[in-house]
C-alpha cells in the first residue's frame, strides 16, 4: 500500500529528533553504566512495540475506514482463542526476560562489597546536607557542610574507586540524587539506607534533593567533586572545617552572648559581632546536659594564646569573661575548651 | 418481540412539577445524580486545570516569578492533583456509571437510591472541605496529594490545610465506598432476565471491577490518613521515626489503595473505549472474554504492585514488586490487541467519540510503554521523581483517563440530552487536545532524563532546562483554550439535532430506550441473547424487513 508507505515516512521523519529526546545522559559511574545499558534495552523494546502497535492502529484506521456508500456490515468475528494465546504468551515471554534483567542488574549495583575508599555519612535536613568523612589522621573531623544553607556543600570522592554513602535523615524524608550517575536513593529518617558509587571520570556533578521535603526543597542543592586519589588523600587529610561566613554589619555591641545547643556540642550562635576599640563583656549560657565554656583567639588557631576564657559550666547555666579591647577585624575564633570542634567565629567592627 | 417507537422525552419528569434545584437536590433518579455527578467532576476539572496552569506558568522561566512563596507553588500543585484525581476522574467515572449501569443490565435504578444520592452529596462536601484549607492561616495542603510523614507530621507541617484535607479525602472515601457497594448490588442482583454475566457490556464489566478494587483498597486509605490524623492532633506517633513510628508504612498504607486507584481511574475508560471502538467499527468486540478476563487480571494484579511506587526508598522488597509490575503488561497488552483486532477489518468511521477513542488508544500506549522503565527498579531509579514520572502519570491519566471521559461524553451526550453534538466543533476540540497534550506531556520526558526533578518552584542553578520548559507551557495552554470549543459544544448542542434512541447503531440496552430515558428507564426490553441485544433486534429487524419484502414481490 503505497499511499501508507507515504505516512509511515511521514511519521518517522516526525518521530526521529523526538527519538533523541528519549536518551539518557551518559553515566558518570559504573553503576549508572548498568543503569544506562538496561534503560536502552528497554528504550529498545517499548520503541519496537510502540511503533508496531500505532502502526496497526493507524494501518488499520486507514485501510479500513469506512468508504461511502457501502453500507453492509463487516465479518462479525468475534474472537480467535490461538491469537488470544498468543497475545498473551509473547509478551509474557518478553517481561519475564526484561524482569531477569533488571534481577541481574539490581544484583549488580546493590551487592554490598568488603572494602572502600570512603564512607561517607549523608545527612539531609530541611534544607541542605551534611557529609560526615570520619576523622583523619592529623585528627580533625572530616564534615562537609554549607555555609548559612546558601552555597551548596560539596562531596569529594576518589576517581575510580568505590566509595559507600550511608544516608541519614532526623527530620522528613529527602532524596539523594545526582542525575549523572541515573541513581537516587531515598533518606528516610529511622531507616538506614546506603549505597555505593564508583567515578569513572574526574569532573563536577550536579546534585539535588529529588523527594519533596518542604518550603525550600527546590534550593537543596549539593554537587560532587570526583578528583585522583592523589588530590583525594590530599584534600582528607589537610581538611580544614569550613568557618562561618559572618558578613553582617551593625550588629557589633559590646556585650554578647553565646548560647550553646542543650545536650550537643554546638554552639547556637555560629556568628558574633563586638564593637572593637572597647572591652567587650562575653556572656556563655549553657543549654544544659554537657560542661562547656567559651575561649577567645584571635586567627583561627584555637592553639592560639586565648583573649578571653570563662569558667566551664558543667550543665545548665551561665558563665562570662571580659575581652579586652581589639582592633576591627572577623578573624576571631571562639571554641569550647572542652570539645576542641565546637567553633564558632567572632567579628569585631 | 416488542418494538419500541422511538418516544419523546417525558414533559414532565415527576407527575407533580417542582422547580429544578428542589427537583435535582432531593432526587434519587440515578440518572439525575449521574448528571450532577458529571457537572460537578466538570467544575473540579476546570478547578484542577486552572491551577494546573499556574503552576506551568511558573515553571516557564527557571527563576519562577508568577509565584514568590515556594509554599505557595506547594499548594498550588498538590491541590491540582487533588482536584483532579479525587474530584475530577474518580467521580466522573462514577457519574458515567450512575447514568449508564442501570440502562446497561436492564434495571429501572440503582439498587439503593437513597444512598446513590448520598454518595453524591458527599463529594461536594468533600470538595468544600478539602479547599477551605484556603482560608486557613497556613493555606491548604501543602505536601503533594502523596502527603507523605514525616513531612506531614504536625511539627514540620502545622495549620490546619492538611486536617481539612484529610478529613475531605475521608468524606470522599465513603462516597466511594457506598457508590462501589451500590454498583455492585445493582449488577448482581438487579439484571435484566437473559443478561447473565457473559452478556453484560464491557463497560459494566470495568464498572464491576472497579467497585471491588474500591471496596478493598479503600478501607486500606482510610486507616492510613485517620492514623496521620491522630500523629498530627492527638500525639500519635504511627508514622513518627523520632517516636518509634515507621514513615515508610504509610507509604505501604496510602499505594495500596492509590496504585488501585490508577486502574480505578483507567478500567472504566477501557470500558468506556471497549463500547466505542466496536459501535464506530461496525463490529462485535474481539475476544469479549479474554477482555473480561484481562479486567480482572489487572484489578487483582493491581493488588500486589503498590511498592513500584517506593523502589527509591530502599525499603521494599524489589524482585517481587519489579515481576508483579512488569506482569499488568501482559494483560494491558491483551486489551489493545484485542482493540486493534476489532478495528482490522471493520467499517471504521471517525465521528468525535471514536476520534477520543484513537487519541485514547495512541496516548495511552505511551502512558503503557513508559510504565515499563519505571517497572524496572534500576531504571526507576533514574527517573522516580523526576518530570520523568510527571510525564507517565499524565499520559496515563490524561492520555487515557481524559481522552475515555471525553470520549464518552460524545458517545452518551445524545442519550442524556436526546440531542446530538456538533461535529465540527468535536473535531477541533479533539486536534486542540491532542496536539496541546503532546506539547505539554511529551517534552516533560527529556526533562526529566536531563535531571529536572518533579515538585520544585524554580529551577534557576539550570537554565539550560527553560526551553523544554516553555514548550510544555505552551502545551498546557493549548489544552486549556481547547476547553472552550467543548463547553461551548454541550451548551450550543442543547438545541442540536434530535438524536432518536439510537444515534450511533449501538450495541447494548441504554441504545434501547428513549434518549432521554424515561424515569423508569424502560418501557420494554428486548430479548438479550448475547452481549450486544440492540444490535441483536436491529438485525433481526433488518432481517424481517427483507423477508417481507421477498414475501410481496
Amino acid at each position: 500500500m503505497r499511499p501508507v508507505g507515504r505516512h509511515l515516512r511521514l511519521i518517522a521523519a516526525a518521530v526521529a529528533p523526538l527519538l533523541l529526546t528519549a536518551c539518557a545522559q551518559q553515566p558518570v559511574t559504573a553503576q549508572g553504566e548498568k543503569i544506562h545499558t538496561l534503560y536502552n534495552i528497554v528504550l529498545g523494546i517499548a520503541l519496537v512495540v510502540g511503533v508496531g502497535v500505532v502502526g496497526m492502529i493507524l494501518l488499520s484506521a486507514i485501510r479500513y475506514r469506512k468508504r461511502p456508500g457501502d453500507d453492509t456490515l463487516p465479518p462479525q468475528t468475534h474472537g480467535n482463542t490461538t491469537f488470544e494465546i498468543i497475545w498473551t504468551a509473547v509478551p509474557t515471554v518478553i517481561v519475564l526476560a526484561l524482569f531477569a534483567m533488571s534481577f541481574v542488574t539490581i544484583r549488580a549495583i546493590d551487592t554490598p562489597k568488603d572494602s572502600y575508599a570512603a564512607v561517607v555519612e549523608v545527612k539531609g535536613y530541611q534544607w541542605s546536607w551534611t557529609f560526615d568523612y570520619g576523622t583523619n589522621k592529623a585528627g580533625t573531623k572530616v564534615l562537609v557542610k554549607t555555609q548559612n544553607n546558601r552555597t551548596p556543600p560539596q562531596l569529594v570522592v576518589p576517581v575510580g574507586e568505590t566509595v559507600h554513602i550511608e544516608l541519614r535523615s532526623d527530620n522528613v524524608i529527602h532524596s539523594f540524587w545526582v542525575p549523572e550517575t541515573l541513581f537516587k536513593r531515598d533518606v528516610v529518617p529511622g531507616k538506614a539506607n546506603g549505597f555505593d558509587m564508583t567515578f569513572n571520570a574526574p569532573g563536577i556533578y550536579k546534585g539535588q534533593c529529588a523527594e519533596l521535603c518542604g518550603t525550600e526543597h527546590a534550593l537543596m542543592t549539593f554537587s560532587v567533586k570526583a578528583v585522583g586519589r592523589t588530590e583525594f588523600d590530599k584534600w582528607f587529610n589537610e581538611f580544614v572545617p569550613p568557618r562561618p561566613e559572618c558578613k553582617e554589619t551593625g550588629k557589633a555591641t559590646s556585650e554578647v552572648t553565646i548560647n550553646s545547643v542543650p545536650g550537643a556540642s554546638e554552639f547556637v550562635e555560629q556568628c558574633v559581632y563586638v564593637k572593637a576599640g572597647a572591652p567587650a563583656k562575653i556572656e556563655f549560657v549553657n543549654g544544659g546536659g554537657l560542661p562547656h565554656n567559651v575561649a577567645v583567639v584571635k586567627g583561627s588557631d584555637i592553639a592560639g594564646p586565648a583573649l578571653a576564657r570563662t569558667e566551664i559550666v558543667q550543665d545548665k547555666g551561665s558563665a562570662s569573661a571580659q575581652l579586652p579591647a581589639q582592633q576591627p577585624s572577623d578573624d576571631y575564633t571562639f571554641w569550647c575548651q572542652v570539645h576542641p570542634l565546637m567553633q564558632g567565629r567572632l567579628v569585631v567592627q | 418481540m416488542t418494538t419500541v417507537a422511538a418516544r419523546p422525552a417525558p414533559a414532565s419528569p415527576t407527575p407533580k412539577r417542582k422547580s429544578v434545584v428542589v427537583d435535582y437536590l432531593t432526587t434519587t433518579d440515578h440518572k439525575k445524580i449521574g448528571v450532577m455527578y458529571l457537572y460537578f467532576a466538570f467544575f473540579a476539572f476546570l478547578v484542577g486545570g486552572a491551577l494546573a496552569l499556574v503552576v506551568r506558568a511558573q515553571l516557564a522561566s527557571p527563576a519562577g516569578t508568577i509565584i514568590k512563596d515556594p509554599d505557595t507553588y506547594n499548594q498550588m500543585f498538590t491541590m491540582h492533583a487533588t482536584a483532579m484525581l479525587f474530584f475530577f476522574i474518580i467521580p466522573v467515572w462514577a457519574g458515567w456509571g450512575n447514568y449508564i449501569v442501570p440502562l446497561q443490565v436492564g434495571a429501572l435504578d440503582m439498587a439503593y437510591p437513597r444512598i446513590n444520592a448520598l454518595s453524591f452529596w458527599l463529594l461536594p462536601a468533600g470538595f468544600v472541605t478539602v479547599f477551605s484549607g484556603y482560608l486557613t492561616g497556613g493555606g491548604p495542603a501543602q505536601a503533594g496529594w502523596t502527603e507523605y510523614p514525616p513531612l506531614t507530621n504536625a511539627r514540620f507541617l502545622d495549620g490546619h490545610g492538611t486536617d481539612l484535607w484529610i478529613v475531605g479525602l475521608i468524606l470522599v472515601g465513603v462516597s466511594s465506598t457506598l457508590g462501589a457497594i451500590n454498583f455492585m448490588v445493582t449488577i448482581f442482583k438487579m439484571r435484566a432476565p437473559g443478561m447473565t454475566m457473559w452478556r453484560m457490556p464491557v463497560f459494566t464489566w470495568n464498572i464491576l471491577v472497579t467497585s471491588i478494587l474500591t471496596l478493598l483498597a479503600l478501607p486500606v486509605l482510610t486507616s492510613a490518613l485517620i492514623m496521620l490524623f491522630i500523629d498530627r492532633n492527638y500525639g500519635g506517633s504511627f508514622f513518627d521515626p523520632a517516636f518509634g513510628g515507621n514513615a515508610i508504612m504509610y507509604q505501604n498504607l496510602f499505594w495500596f489503595y492509590s496504585h488501585p486507584a490508577v486502574y480505578i481511574m483507567i478500567l472504566p475508560a477501557f470500558g468506556l473505549i471497549s463500547e466505542v471502538i466496536p459501535v464506530f467499527s461496525r463490529k462485535p468486540l474481539f475476544g469479549y472474554k479474554a477482555f473480561v478476563l484481562a479486567t480482572a487480571a489487572i484489578g487483582a494484579l493491581g493488588f500486589s504492585v503498590w511498592a513500584h511506587h517506593m523502589f527509591a526508598t530502599g525499603q521494599v522488597l524489589l524482585p517481587f514488586f519489579a515481576l508483579m509490575t512488569s506482569f499488568i503488561a501482559v494483560p494491558t497488552g491483551v486489551k489493545f490487541f484485542n482493540w486493534i483486532a476489532t478495528l482490522w477489518q471493520g467499517k471504521i468511521t471517525f465521528e468525535s467519540p471514536m476520534l477520543f477513542a484513537f487519541g485514547f488508544l495512541t496516548m495511552f500506549l505511551i502512558g503503557g510503554l513508559n510504565g515499563m522503565f519505571s517497572a524496572s527498579p534500576p531504571v526507576d531509579y533514574a527517573l522516580h521523581d523526576t518530570y520523568w514520572i510527571v510525564a507517565h502519570i499524565h499520559a496515563v491519566l490524561f492520555g487515557g483517563s481524559v481522552f475515555g471521559v471525553y470520549a464518552s461524553f460524545y458517545f452518551w451526550y445524545p442519550k442524556v440530552t436526546g440531542r446530538m453534538m456538533d461535529e465540527k466543533l468535536g473535531k477541533v476540540h479533539f486536534w486542540l487536545t491532542f496536539l496541546g497534550f503532546n506539547i505539554a506531556f511529551f517534552p516533560m520526558h527529556h526533562l526529566g532524563l536531563e535531571g529536572m526533578p518533579r515538585r520544585i518552584s524554580s529551577y534557576a542553578a539550570n537554565p539550560e532546562w527553560a526551553t523544554w520548559n516553555k514548550v510544555s507551557t505552551f502545551g498546557a495552554f493549548l489544552i486549556g483554550v481547547s476547553v472552550f470549543p467543548f463547553l461551548y459544544n454541550l451548551w450550543k448542542s442543547r438545541k442540536g439535532p434530535i438524536a432518536g434512541n439510537d444515534p450511533w447503531n449501538g450495541n447494548s440496552l441504554e441504545w434501547w430506550t428513549s434518549s432521554p430515558p424515561p424515569v423508569h428507564n424502560f418501557d420494554s426490553i428486548p430479548p438479550i441473547r448475547s452481549e450486544r441485544p440492540v444490535m441483536d433486534a436491529r438485525l433481526e429487524r433488518e432481517a424481517e424487513a427483507a423477508l417481507a419484502k421477498g414475501a410481496s414481490a
